[in-house]
């Protein structure tokens, strides 16, 4: 290798380096809640579970409230101020990117992981498999969809 | 045994369902057998002619046969799915009584078995291909091919689509199954997994050569044919790209084209390097350099997808994609790792090998005059463009490592936002897009600076003008996209930068290397038409490039809330809700809107509708609606239908609230009948006061047989009064209006040159293919002539 092969050789070690520390060092960290206090960042990355039956529209505000339960098993209040995305009734697990306000997270964008159509992560018990009610009361599902919430 | 299980009263499988099922069970373990005895009866051949047909007769039949057997286990499935058999496990998932023709085609690709069995027979058909024109490198090249398949098979025999449901070894066919995720139902969803899948077999290919060659050490003879599939898998994996970024954009709502989401990453990097590899096989061509770096560039791009797909598919990513993918079989996933390891090590170890016995074989005066000298020529623009695109290649890599860098260094889980991909590969966008311009205009020998300032000064000149056009379109009335001229980005606390001279300046550069590229096209046409697809390409990149710019950069974004009779207003339209097009349970629902102003007037009909799942409540669904103009595009996202017009607010006796333009005030409870008995009634006294006047209205709870009954009063014609919870320690009353006709909120943008994304794709496309079949129609003519190998 020529001292010029090596020159560049290293040139480009130093520039992909470089590129690993700018993504690193820029990078949203995902944080439990207890973590999401002590952090300051808008894109604080807060996974959980969302509590069910705490989703609720805040119309005053034009945003969207629930709790979210970390993996530390604490939960907080989180506001959402984007809109409601689809599926949002059959979500379990939810990552809210935002900020920690005082006693809430604000969030301005939701990731959403909807597992209803994807397999399960463990093997379906073949025994329960076709027990799934068959048919579905089309009537009685539209109408929950359609009244006001309640 | 539990006789109360439903799935006793299904019809039991017919064996015709069985039979197709073990088929295509049988034909993965068959593809498995054949592949590993095609490489067995390659290595134990591998001294004999490879150009004797006779002498590779057996290991191509067992290839064949594999490669039959991976499209039978294909067509098995389908037949599964279009004969409705529920009783197996993948179908259930992924299929339903009366779905659509061609989304039973998605269905076969949309889970992650069909993808895997998907990616295996398309690796297969280019295999079958391929192996036609490998000449003197067949026996490395149908073993490293073939080894690659047997893994692909092995990990679908773990990650099965045939597995059946069985009750006590009875099978019995389920009325119908879970059906296709809402989001799959597209006609991107028929095309695109095919397209990219294609792309991505046709990575093994350039591996395989890349094994192939440092196997027989001969670097000169493969250029030829390896030049085409290069071509071609850049074209069809681009193309795939493209396709992924219209599907979120125009129907997933995702709001733009690209996300940088790990799994177009995980696409996109070998994109990169199969680019860098066409660009060393020119190099390569002209002057016999680049022959180690080729072979490590070809071989990368298989690795490099292999370790996008481990990133993507074995859940290390799970909460950092936009994508969602059942967890593997551990078994599956371990396979996967170790073909990622093998292919990983082998072309490295064969790397270093080749590059000990190169620089034997090389003559020490050779190595002397290999010191770098620079020269403004195309050798070293396509060097400089080779760099920066593994560059980009190897940050985009870096970015969606970055949970897994993390989880290593034991830090918390961190993923890189879109946002931030931006700003660092900007840097490298930008000398990349400037070597595009300048390169054609430079010779392959010695060029002085100042000629090529000379060559290029004309089309700089004209780039200027047309950035200059752009702007004045930009600002036009009719046809411009309100250009926000105060955005400023920040750098570095309150320091910071106009984005409008920023995104005219990077957008110009690309304008620049367009202009150039069109400008050189129009001179080869006289010359050398033949040789156009490659500058073709260029132009079809860059425009691409630069329509995402704009569109990103200059994108104008709005909330609006629509309701029937109370239009919503947003980015200077107005919109009057029509009504909806099919009903909220239909899935070609649509919510038609009449939008003026801007001085246009048409119809938006976003998509909305409740899916009907089995066993769980109705969630809504939407698809944006995209209006395309010349200059822009107006984009419609709508949300579910709000019916909360206000928050559930606890009154006092006493107290009162501002409700748009009537003020509510709460008077008192009273009750009939016994608290806790069933009958028993608790009603609010409500005062609204309006400019009309005031009314006195009495909404009520009622303590029912299964549960608590509401009794709401009509406000308006558009309002409810309902009294939802009281306390009766101190007569306090929650109360919260809703309306009857609920208020769709929606999101509007306008992106403009969103244009130029389409026929960037296009011309892309076209440039891929014009090369691909002027080459393989030369490549043609010279084996006419017997001047190449022939196998």
């Amino acid at each position: 290798m020529s001292s010029s092969h090596i020159r560049i050789t290293i040139s480009v070690c130093l520039a992909i380096l470089l590129i690993g520390y700018a993504f690193v060092s820029n990078s949203s960290p995902y944080v439990t809640i207890n973590e999401a206090k002590k952090t300051k960042g808008e894109n604080l990355h807060l996974a959980g579970d969302l509590v069910d039956g705490s989703f609720e529209n805040l119309p005053s505000k034009k945003a969207y409230a629930f709790r979210l339960k970390d993996m530390d098993g604490n939960t907080i209040p989180v506001l959402y101020t984007g809109e409601q995305p689809a599926n949002m009734t059959n979500v379990n697990k939810i990552v809210a990117v935002g900020k920690m306000e005082s006693d809430y997270f604000l969030a301005h964008k939701l990731l959403i992981k909807c597992p209803s159509k994807y397999e399960s992560e463990e093997k379906q018990d073949v025994s329960i498999a076709p027990s799934v009610s068959y048919p579905l009361d089309a009537n009685a599902a539209a109408k929950t969809g359609d009244s006001n919430g309640r | 045994m539990d006789d109360k299980n439903p799935a006793f009263t299904f019809p039991l499988a017919s064996d015709f369902s069985i039979i197709v099922g073990n088929l295509g069970k049988s034909f993965i373990y068959c593809a498995i057998i054949s592949f590993i005895l095609t490489s067995v009866l390659a290595f134990l051949h591998r001294n004999r002619d490879a150009e004797d047909r006779s002498s590779t007769r057996f290991s191509r039949i067992f290839f064949i046969l594999g490669c039959l057997s991976l499209v039978g286990s294909i067509i098995s499935l389908g037949i599964l799915f279009f004969t409705d058999q529920f009783q197996y496990d993948y179908v259930f998932k992924h299929s339903e009584l009366g779905l659509e023709l061609w989304y039973r085609v998605a269905a076969i690709w949309s889970g992650q078995q069909g993808s895997f069995l998907l990616w295996g027979v398309c690796t297969g058909i280019v295999g079958l291909v391929s192996i036609r024109s490998v000449g003197p490198y067949y026996f490395p090249y149908i073993i490293s091919y073939s080894l690659f398949l047997a893994a692909i098979s092995g990990i679908l025999a773990y990650e099965s689509p045939f597995a059946v449901n069985d009750v006590h070894g009875k099978i019995y066919v389920p009325p119908t199954g879970t059906g296709l995720e809402p989001s799959l139902m597209n006609y991107w969803m028929v095309i695109h997994p095919p397209t990219i899948f294609f792309g991505f077999a046709m990575l093994t290919i350039l591996y395989s050569w890349s094994i192939a060659v440092i196997s027989t050490g001969n670097y000169k003879d493969w250029l030829a044919p390896v030049r085409i599939y290069a071509i071609s898998t850049l074209t069809i994996l681009g193309l795939g790209l493209c396709m992924g970024g219209f599907w979120a954009y125009e129907t997933l709502g995702w709001g733009g084209f690209w996300a940088w989401d790990p799994v177009e990453n995980s696409s996109f990097v070998p994109w990169c390097f199969t680019a860098a590899f066409l660009h060393g096989i020119f190099i390569q061509n002209r002057t016999g350099k680049w022959q180690i770096r080729n072979v490590a560039l070809s071989g990368l791009t298989l690795v490099s997808f292999l370790f996008g797909t481990f990133l993507t598919r074995s859940g290390v990513l799970s909460e950092a994609s936009m994508h969602s993918f059942a967890t593997m079989d551990r078994m599956a996933l371990k396979l996967l790792i170790a073909l990622m390891a093998v292919c990983g090590t082998a072309l490295g170890l064969g790397l270093i090998v080749a590059a000990r016995r190169k620089n034997k074989e090389t003559p020490q005066e050779e190595k002397g005059s290999s010191r770098l000298r620079f020269h403004y020529n195309r050798e070293n623009a396509y060097s400089f463009g080779i760099l920066l695109l593994s560059l980009v290649g190897v940050a985009c890599a870096i970015g969606m490592s970055v949970p897994l860098i993390k989880a290593i260094i034991g830090d918390s889980i961190a993923i890189v936002e879109a946002e931030v991909y931006e700003k660092i590969l900007v840097w490298l966008y930008i000398p990349l897009i400037v070597a595009i311009g300048v390169a054609p205009h430079l010779s392959w020998n010695h060029d002085s600076l100042k000629s090529i300032i000379g060559k290029v000064w004309n089309t700089f000149s004209l780039s200027i003008g047309l950035v200059g056009c752009i702007f004045i379109v930009a600002n036009h009335p009719t046809w411009g996209f309100k250009l926000d001229l105060d955005a400023f980005i920040e750098i570095y606390g309150d320091y910071g930068i106009y984005l409008v001279p920023v995104v005219m300046t990077v957008a110009g550069i690309g304008i620049f290397a367009i202009v150039s590229n069109i400008s050189f096209i129009i001179s080869k046409l006289r010359t050398n038409p033949a040789g156009i697809g490659g500058y073709l390409t260029h132009v079809g990149l860059v425009t691409l490039l630069v329509g995402l710019i704009f569109s990103k950069a200059f994108e104008c974004k709005a909330k609006a809330y629509v309701q029937e009779g109370k239009p919503g207003a947003a980015l200077g339209y107005i919109f009057n809700y029509l009504g909806m097009s099919e009903g909220l349970y239909e899935r070609n629902n649509m919510v038609l809107l009449e939008v003026v102003g801007n001085n246009q007037h048409f119809q938006a009909r976003p998509q909305l509708y409740y899916t009907r799942e089995i066993g769980k409540e109705p969630s809504p669904f939407t698809w944006p609606f995209v209006y395309h103009k010349p200059t822009y595009d107006v984009y419609f996202t709508i949300g579910a239908g709000v019916y909360e017009a206000t928050d559930a607010t606890t009154f006092k006796k006493g107290d009162d609230k501002l409700f748009e333009r009537m003020m509510i005030v709460y008077k008192g409870m009273s009750k009939e009948g016994e608290a806790g008995k069933i009958g028993t009634k608790f009603t609010a006294h409500v005062e609204v006061k309006t400019a009309s006047g005031t009314k006195n209205y009495h909404p009520k709870i009622e303590i029912g047989e299964s549960g608590l009954v509401f009794h709401p009063e009509r406000v308006d014609e558009n309002l409810l009064l309902y009294l939802q919870s009281m306390d009766a320690a101190d007569y306090s009353a929650n109360l919260q209006l809703f309306y009857i006709k609920p208020v769709y909120p929606m999101e509007v943008y306008i992106k403009p040159l969103t244009i130029f994304v389409w026929i960037g794709t296009g011309i892309m496309t076209l440039g891929g293919l014009w090369s691909a079949g002027y080459r393989v129609l030369q490549r043609r003519r010279l084996m006419a002539e017997k001047k190449l190998f022939v196998s």
